[in-house]
């Protein structure tokens, strides 16, 4: 994968991030596959194991190893403050620094086909 | 210099003229830094001048004492019709309140973001992820005081993880770290309260919205070395979120002027496009103007309330 290295923080961030995006635990080196192979085994593990250490995922024997998922903490409340938060909308979306916002059609239209081109390349 | 009393108000219709232009046409960051600190000399420019009117139309300023600030090199300051008064009291009322609903609004979303971060994370992670389906990313940044190396978290739902592949996903954390490290919700905070005083700075408000979110935007092609991807991760993230339960909640603010609902297209599209050049001579330039509008007026408002006291004090003792 090409661009800048990624300083440790940005690395757990990007693990976490993929542990969480996964259905299932991941064993190392599934999580190193998911990154971009530049990774070295090495750095991926101890990370992991960090990450271990501060309460941030759990882990189960797998193989000869471990794999790892992340601790999913208070749900419940989680969705109840979300909700909170956006309940307010338009309002609420002057403060809010949000990735992105509600779509017109056509804009959604025009990114659908725009998608469906990167796929069928 | 030939200046007329009513520039702070030019200088704002200006920049709401401009400001869609300026968000087309220069490269980001540099046009929403220009933007936040022209709004801002406009927005501090317009509001002594109403408070200027005011105090000469309500008598608190006798018009002999305008004549000798013009004199001092500031502005005459006429007194003006009793209904451009009122609505000029209103204006002042309106603007006071609005900028109170803001800051309570602010401290209020401030609250509840942080809540959210505390429930969902452990520790002082960067990034928390709350185990929600519907697709969300937040920037958090640290609050005020509070230092933190990153300058804040990064809150996103595992919905929004999930709509994303990894290349996609390091260029939404990409994102919303250039946004706490370069302190975008400061820039969106001075034109918030720039608008709510003088209303006609909205315009100017909606393209810094707009410009911080394409800074941010550039960021992250740049850190991930891949223009599409950073695009392809908008749109893909952007359709996840139009799922039924999320679709045309309600009309963002700015949509009238066609920045947050038309902006994720626009935004994927820049990125498709080469980027902007830097172009360093418009931004100067009208922060230029905007700073030379503030100063006269300020000067003219510090010439006013000096003149004011010293006449009342020479009031005062020729009383006794």
């Amino acid at each position: 994968m090409p661009g800048s290295r990624r300083s440790s923080g940005e690395l757990e961030s990007e693990i976490m991030a993929t542990l969480w995006a996964s259905d299932q635990p991941l064993t190392p080196t599934a999580v190193r596959d998911a990154l971009g192979a530049e990774l070295a085994y090495n750095t991926v593990q101890t990370i992991l194991v960090r990450l271990y250490d501060k309460g941030l995922v759990s882990r189960a024997p797998s193989g000869r190893g471990h794999a790892y998922s992340p601790t999913v903490r208070h749900a419940d409340r989680a969705a109840d403050q979300m909700h909170a938060l956006l309940e307010h909308g338009p309002d609420h979306d002057a403060v809010l620094q949000r990735f992105v916002t509600s779509l017109s059609h056509a804009d959604e239209t025009a990114l659908r086909r725009l998608l469906r081109r990167r796929r069928s390349r | 210099m030939i200046t007329s009393v009513h520039v702070p108000l030019l200088v704002s219709l200006l920049l709401a003229g401009i400001s869609p232009v300026l968000a087309a046409r220069l490269s980001p960051a540099r046009a929403a830094v220009a933007l936040v600190a022209a709004s801002a000399a406009a927005a501090a420019a317009s509001t002594a001048w109403a408070l200027m009117f005011l105090a000469v139309t309500l008598g608190l300023v006798t018009p002999l004492l305008s004549a000798r600030v013009a004199a001092h090199g500031g502005w005459f300051i006429d007194s003006i019709p009793a209904v451009l008064a009122a609505a000029l009291v209103s204006g002042l009322g309106a603007g006071t309140v609005r900028v109170v609903a803001v800051l309570r609004r602010r401290r209020r979303v401030t609250r509840e973001l942080h809540a959210l971060c505390e429930t969902c994370g452990v520790g002082r992670e960067e990034l928390v992820v709350a185990p929600i389906a519907h697709p969300h990313a937040f920037a958090v940044p640290a609050r005020f005081g509070r230092v933190e190396s990153t300058g804040g978290r990064i809150l996103v739902t595992v919905g929004m993880l999930r709509a994303l592949d990894a290349a996609e996903r390091r260029a939404l954390l990409a994102h919303e770290r250039a946004h706490l490290i370069c302190r975008h919700h400061r820039q969106r905070a001075i034109v918030e309260f720039a608008a709510a005083l003088n209303p006609l700075l909205i315009p100017a408000r909606s393209a810094v919205g707009y410009l911080v979110e394409r800074a941010a935007d550039e960021h992250a092609a740049t850190t991930i070395g891949d223009r599409r991807v950073a695009a392809y991760a908008l749109a893909t993230a952007a359709i996840a979120g139009a799922s039924p339960a999320g679709t045309h909640r309600g009309i963002p603010p700015d949509a009238a002027l066609g920045y947050s609902r038309f902006g994720v297209a626009r935004r994927v599209a820049a990125l498709h496009a080469a980027p902007l050049p830097e172009r360093r001579l418009p931004p100067m330039l009208l922060i230029a103007l905007a700073t030379v509008t503030a100063a006269e007026t300020l000067h003219t408002a510090h010439n006013l309330a000096a003149f004011s006291v010293a006449e009342f004090g020479q009031t005062l003792v020729a009383g006794f």
